[in-house]
């Protein structure tokens, strides 16, 4: 079996010059020829990751005041031709078995994607090699990151927005229901980018990196371990917050009515044909951070089993006409060369395995860098050979009072804390040393609610700026109806190096701490986001 | 924020262990509290003197005692994860209150609940003692509500977990409102499942054995959109199985 190399999209400048891209669209052509109820084509292997097109995911007639997300169900995406026969589904064994899988919110977010591309990779290739095109075809992904041509790659290659291929024939890359244009890298507010690729844990009681964790969101580079209850939206990685969900919502974007483009909703995503290239960087970024940044995957078997190990489906990708399924795990996929296929061994690489391309250096700021973070608290002693210990207490110390509504524009919270709880936090400053490392400290927006996927929520606490969150996915953790229980979602932010600067400067004797809540996009009339409770917490080694 | 994997894993032991302690309390049945053991009615027939004299041989108390035993036994471990979630969500000082809490208010609905289910349990074996109509009767009803959207939607409200006021006695109203709520969406999910064995004449203990089984399983599945379902849960004997299989394995490669 050969190593297949997925390439740079933007190799001939993004164009349909390029050969991986005019057989990626030429390949599509003949998958949105075939009508829904084929597991061999472009709806059907949409749907796999997610779908408002079944009776109970399709998104009801609001109620008075109530927002219309209606213009999302598949049956008024323009994108979607009549011959894909929307109304005659697949049988239910079959969008039982496949569709609605995607694993978000959960450390099998890149085991999953990576066996969702590998299923599609060869699919694709199947049509192109019957098209007479080359056999050494493979997903092309596309680096936004990239930092060649001052940024360019940052846009969506040109090869998705031309209106027809070479042959005059429609290009089924360009989307009418895609709004944003590109990515805006950077470290700021409503910004993507890799700093995720300098963490060194995949998740909690995986082994710690010498350096120290990197520990964005407080679920590490892959996510929360999911339990027996995965009602998503809770444990969210450092990779799939930003870039993944960062460039959904980008790419997705707003067109003038407000309304959300296909990239922006985790049920409409996979209809776009930029998801593939976008989820292949991912994917790379994911197999650079194993091979050129030596971190290892988890090696628990509740890891390597996949959601089969709590009772769960297993993932499974159709590979023909029939729905013939290939059934996968996580330690299945959890290399690139020599991943175990369908009975057989695959293997892919990509032409590009640096750990990082925006965020070339390590981040020298205290959240990334355990041992800057002793030097920068004056802790003397051998700091760079310390290693985080794997069992971390956690406890509340502080929440607002009552549930806030964040409407356009910036919101106020006060997180008052609770006095002994807080003084845990200071005393661990005071007596900290190398032996004893002082605690983590962890910001919480809890049960956050709404529908606006493609928005950006940046938060700043006592007037310092934290971090900006895409909003991916927050639509389907708010449906009461249907299959979902309506949580809302969670987002986790690291405020040590705060906490940090509050203790330096003698100001950590404090009741409370202001919290503000930016909403970056411009909200519809009768739109609103809601938050349960912010709360704030210790974390101790 | 989620407890650590020790704090978690303390949490469901002690869970299981308080029970696993009903479970035996059940089996040996101290002084017959579970279960119709005299049954009796008068050449007459059905009246009110027969219903007395069955109340008088089964008091009222001693049967409630019984149910709460029940509950408490096949319940709890279905309270895990919102436990673990409380005791994430408060204050350190006040996570063993609210816990007790949070049970008080789901207990305290299945209680209200059993006065109703044992009252009709006992009005019926007056009008139809040791008869096997009833089981028959209720058990189609059982299936009906099993398969029902009703069911589900009270087996999905059943996951929201609610967000927890910090300060104040709110913080305790916040918790005993959380078990009250929680319980209505058990009791609705299961009332009739938990109905089920209190009526059959024989084979009670298996029967709740496997109605603990059934509800577990389905508590254990994902939210699913509301609708007629002919679907039987075997999510708790695939969880046990692979469970095993990983144990197993663990073991063998530190052998």
């Amino acid at each position: 079996m050969p190593t297949f190399t997925r390439k740079n999209a933007w190799n001939q400048n993004g164009t349909l010059d390029n050969p991986d891209l005019l057989w990626y669209a030429k390949a599509l052509q003949v998958m949105q020829a075939r009508p829904i109820a084929d597991p061999t084509s472009w709806w059907f292997y949409a749907a796999i990751h997610g779908e408002y097109l079944l009776p109970g995911n399709t998104l009801p007639k609001p109620g008075p005041g109530q927002p219309d997300y209606r213009y999302l169900n598949w049956v008024n995406i323009k994108y979607i031709p009549v011959g894909a026969h929307l109304s005659t589904v697949p049988k239910k064994k079959l969008t039982d078995l496949f569709w609605d899988q995607c694993q978000h919110a959960t450390w099998y977010f890149t085991p999953w994607h990576r066996g969702y591309l590998v299923a599609l990779e060869n699919l694709i290739r199947k049509i192109i090699v019957g098209l007479n095109g080359p056999a050494d075809w493979a997903l092309p992904y596309w680096n936004y990151m990239n930092q060649a041509n001052s940024g360019a790659q940052s846009d969506i290659p040109p090869a998705f927005t031309e209106q027809h291929l070479p042959d005059g024939s429609a290009n089924p890359l360009l989307v009418a229901e895609r709004y944003g244009s590109g990515v805006t890298v950077g470290n700021g507010r409503r910004q993507a980018n890799d700093e995720c690729q300098w963490d060194t844990i995949y998740t909690e009681g995986a082994n710690p990196g010498a350096a120290g964790p990197g520990d964005l969101t407080g679920y590490y580079y892959g996510g929360g371990e999911t339990g027996f209850n995965h009602a998503g939206g809770e444990e969210t990685g450092d990779l799939e917050s930003n870039p993944h969900n960062a460039v959904h919502g980008m790419v997705g974007g707003n067109n003038k009515a407000k309304q959300a483009g296909l990239m922006g909703v985790p049920n409409t995503a996979a209809l776009d044909p930029i998801f593939y290239l976008h989820h292949a960087n991912i994917d790379r970024m994911w197999a650079a951070w194993n091979e050129t940044g030596k971190n290892p995957n988890p090696t628990d078997a509740n890891w390597q089993t996949g959601p089969a190990a709590h009772g769960n489906s297993r993932f499974a990708m159709p590979l023909d006409v029939n729905g013939t399924a290939w059934y996968y795990k996580p330690k299945d996929v959890s290399t690139t060369i020599g991943l175990a296929y369908n009975g057989t061994t695959y293997a892919y690489t990509y032409d590009d395995l640096a750990l990082a391309s925006f965020d070339t250096k390590q981040p020298a700021r205290p959240l990334m860098n355990l041992a800057a973070r002793l030097t920068r608290l004056n802790i003397a002693g051998d700091v760079k050979n310390i290693k985080m210990a794997n069992k971390k207490e956690r406890e509340l110390v502080g929440a607002s009072q009552g549930s806030i509504t964040l409407k356009s524009n910036e919101t106020n919270a006060n997180v008052q804390l609770k006095t002994a709880a807080w003084k845990s936090v200071s005393n661990s400053l005071l007596q900290a040393s190398v032996t004893n490392i002082p605690d983590e400290v962890f910001l919480q927006l809890e049960g956050v609610k709404g529908g606006n996927d493609v928005n950006f929520l940046s938060v700043y606490v006592n007037d310092e700026f934290v971090k900006s969150v895409s909003l991916f996915g927050l639509l389907n953790a708010s449906m009461q109806q249907g299959a979902s229980s309506g949580q809302g979602l969670t987002f986790k932010f690291n405020i040590t190096n705060i906490v940090d600067n509050l203790h330096l400067s003698h100001n950590i004797d404090i009741n409370s701490l202001n919290v503000k809540i930016k909403v970056e996009d411009e909200l519809p009339g009768e739109e609103q986001i809601t938050i349960d409770r912010v709360s704030v917490y210790r974390v101790s080694q | 924020m989620k407890p650590s994997r020790s704090k978690r894993l303390a949490i469901s032991l002690t869970i299981i262990g308080t029970s696993v302690f009903a479970w035996v309390l059940l089996l040996v049945n101290p002084g017959h509290i579970l279960g119709i053991v005299h049954c009796h009615i008068s050449d007459s027939g059905p009246s009110a003197a027969s219903f007395q004299m069955l109340l008088a041989m089964n008091p009222f108390s001693s049967q409630l005692a019984g149910w709460g035993l029940m509950v408490v036994a096949m319940m709890l471990p279905k309270l895990i994860l919102p436990i673990q979630d409380i005791y994430g969500q408060v204050f350190k000082h006040q996570r063993l209150i609210s816990v007790l809490l949070f049970v008080l208010g789901y207990i305290g609905v299945w209680i209200v609940a059993g006065v109703f289910i044992i009252t009709a349990t006992l009005v019926i074996n007056v009008i139809l003692p040791k008869s096997y109509i009833p089981i028959a009767v209720i058990g189609i009803i059982t299936l009906v509500w099993q398969f029902s959207p009703i069911k589900q939607r009270c087996l999905n409200r059943g996951h929201v977990h609610k967000r927890l006021s910090a300060f104040g006695w709110k913080a305790y109203a916040d918790v005993l409102v959380f078990g009250v709520v929680h319980g209505l969406w058990c009791v609705g999910s299961g009332w009739a499942l938990m109905w089920f064995p209190m009526i059959l004449p024989a084979g009670h203990n298996f029967a709740m054995v496997i109605v603990t089984f059934i509800m577990m399983s389905e508590h254990l599945e994902h939210p699913r959109f509301p609708g007629w379902h002919i679907y039987f849960s075997s999510k708790l004997a695939r969880t046990i199985f692979t469970r095993t299989q990983i144990i197993i394995k663990r073991t063998l490669q530190f052998n």
